[in-house]
């Protein structure tokens, strides 16, 4: 399977695409607010459709600032509704989530009908093409890792006392807000990367399931991104292999398929898991 | 002719989904619909394929199935695996929705629905899908056969249990104590809820519909201070947004379920901002007015 050079650039996308996923995943899955990277996943369509309105072209830059514009809208209008108004923070979610959504289909199907030269291709950010990354994607995808990897060595620790203790945080005089804007930032650039891959509803799911898998096993940050990072390895790997052998199976939902195949694995063994089906008892 | 029926296809969607949304959004229950109108689609391509038919009653066995499965697991990986409510739900949804788009394109030649039809639906195509006898009879779009019933169980299930439903809605606690058989009213919404975004996916698809069950109702919570009232506002709303969106997306020739969408989003906008008793310009002044007297 690793003869083919185009099968081993897309293994190594989508291997870098579920590390960064994992990696900024866990840190709003403290948060608890896993399902924000739903939202800003389906908030980032109408950036894609009118920077390319805008310019005419599937320049990556251009896609990038528009998807970028829009899925920080979207992040700071659930943030405005919510301190002005006594609605439920499922409502704010469902109600931003689907109005950018909306949009966005408004956006593409005028393009669609317009009928651009250059437009083809756009449908891809729907449900995602992971078989199209070529080489450039994955120089991007891999700066973001870079990035991001860096960025969690420095502030690691902010990021997890703004789950725990923002109180703290802001009595030791770090602006909360400011650490709330970088992950933001870093969610938003994740998903903005990877969408062309696994499209805009698998991409929350590989943010949101690897973390979830690694608190089955463990409490410590730390850890439960090294077991996410293991097992969103382990589901790209089954994700590309099963489409390479079945050409007309898409890889991104197998990755989510593998991935809970994981998480049911875990949720059944896990040392922290409070089923504990299997359980030895201890006499 | 064809754009009144295309209104009040797209008005009778907006009618049920509201009814029922403002049961969910009171309840806190609103990403549910999200994740149930996600989930239906591997019910809706099994359906397909074992009846080898677009009969409707086969869908919404498969779609009312995994609806029910979805609320269910939610349920259960938060109560018994102590997931958290968020992951739980980001779970369920995105893995059903990865099996139906598996199931799609697995067999795409032997079922006729296409992704884009999964994901924004066409109002156009359902118009013109009519019901033709064979002796020729026009008896106009399929659809239409389908929501109106729809919406005729759901007002009459709203209309007998109304009382019930509204003691579950604000206090659940009381609810229990008095032997309200609170899990089974749990199930027959969720169960209702199953059954429109069956009818409504490919007349809007799976993600805008979730728009129709949330936007208006949100928007009447806004304004409304009785229940009645929240009901009978987000039926205005959402037909307001049917009528004004479609003659929109015929002007910028782009979807028309997108569109509505986009003014129920906007109308929402506006009453949040400008709503007389919990509007935002009005909750400034009023703190503005507190800090002066104070």
């Amino acid at each position: 399977m690793l003869n083919s050079y185009t099968t081993l650039i897309v293994l190594i996308g989508v291997i870098l695409l579920s590390i960064n996923c994992t990696i900024i995943g866990t840190y709003n899955y403290l948060q608890k607010k896993s399902l924000l990277a739903d939202v800003v996943a389906h908030s980032i369509l109408p950036g894609i459709c009118l920077s390319f309105l805008l310019t005419q072209e599937k320049d990556f830059l251009w896609l990038f600032i528009g998807a970028f514009i829009t899925g920080m809208a979207s992040i700071y209008t659930i943030d405005f509704i919510k301190r002005a108004s006594f609605l439920g923070e499922d409502t704010i979610l469902g109600i931003v989530l689907s109005f950018f959504f909306g949009l966005g289909i408004v956006l593409l199907t005028y393009i669609q009908n317009q009928g651009f030269s250059e437009q083809s291709g756009l449908d891809n950010f729907l449900l995602g093409r992971a078989a199209s990354i070529l080489i450039s994607d994955v120089k991007i995808i891999a700066s973001v890792t870079l990035i991001l990897v860096v960025t969690i060595i420095l502030l690691g620790r902010l990021f997890v006392a703004i789950a725990f203790d923002s109180a703290f945080l802001s009595q030791i005089g770090i602006s909360t807000k400011l650490i709330q804007l970088i992950i933001s930032t870093l969610t938003i650039m994740t998903i903005t990367v990877g969408i062309q891959a696994v499209g805009i509803v698998l991409i929350a799911a590989i943010m949101i399931i690897p973390p979830a898998i690694g608190r089955l096993w463990s409490y410590q940050v730390s850890r439960i991104i090294l077991i996410g990072l293991l097992a969103s390895i382990l589901s790209s790997l089954i994700g590309v292999y099963i489409s390479y052998t079945f050409p007309r199976s898409p890889t991104g939902p197998w990755i989510v398929v593998g991935l809970v195949g994981c998480f049911l694995f875990s949720l059944l063994f896990g040392t922290q898991s409070s089923l504990k089906v299997f359980e030895i008892r201890k006499i | 002719m064809s754009d009144i029926l295309t209104i009040l296809i797209a008005s009778l969607i907006g009618i049920s989904c509201s009814i029922l949304g403002c049961f969910l959004v009171l309840r806190r229950m609103a990403l549910l619909t999200d994740a149930i109108s996600h989930a239906v689609l591997p019910g809706i391509v099994i359906a397909f394929l074992l009846s080898q038919s677009r009969d409707t009653f086969f869908m919404v066995l498969g779609a009312g199935t995994f609806g029910f499965f979805t609320s269910f697991l939610v349920e259960w990986l938060q109560q018994k695996g102590k997931i958290q409510a968020d992951a739980s739900i980001g779970i369920v949804f995105t893995f059903f929705f990865a099996v139906g788009i598996i199931l799609v394109t697995q067999y795409t030649q032997e079922i006729d629905l296409d992704q884009e039809c999964v994901l924004y639906g066409d109002l156009l195509h359902v118009t013109l899908d009519v019901w033709l006898l064979t002796d020729g009879t026009n008896l106009g779009p399929k659809t239409l056969w389908l929501l109106v019933p729809l919406l005729l169980i759901i007002i009459t299930f709203v209309v007998i249990f109304y009382r019930t439903l509204q003691i579950i809605t604000f206090d659940i606690v009381f609810a229990q104590s008095i032997g309200i058989p609170v899990a089974l009213f749990h199930y027959a919404l969720t169960a209702l809820v199953s059954f429109t975004t069956v009818t409504s996916f490919e007349s809007v698809g799976a993600i805008l519909v979730v728009a129709f069950f949330i936007i208006p109702p949100a928007t009447a919570q806004l304004l409304a201070k009785r229940l009645q009232h929240m009901i009978i506002l987000s039926i205005i709303f959402s037909i307001v947004a049917s009528l004004l969106g479609y003659y929109l997306s015929v002007i910028f020739n782009s979807s028309s379920s997108g569109m509505i969408v986009v003014v129920a989003g906007l109308l929402f906008l506006l009453v949040f901002l400008l709503a007389p008793r919990g509007g935002y310009f009005n909750k400034k002044k009023l703190s503005h007015a507190a800090t002066l007297s104070s």
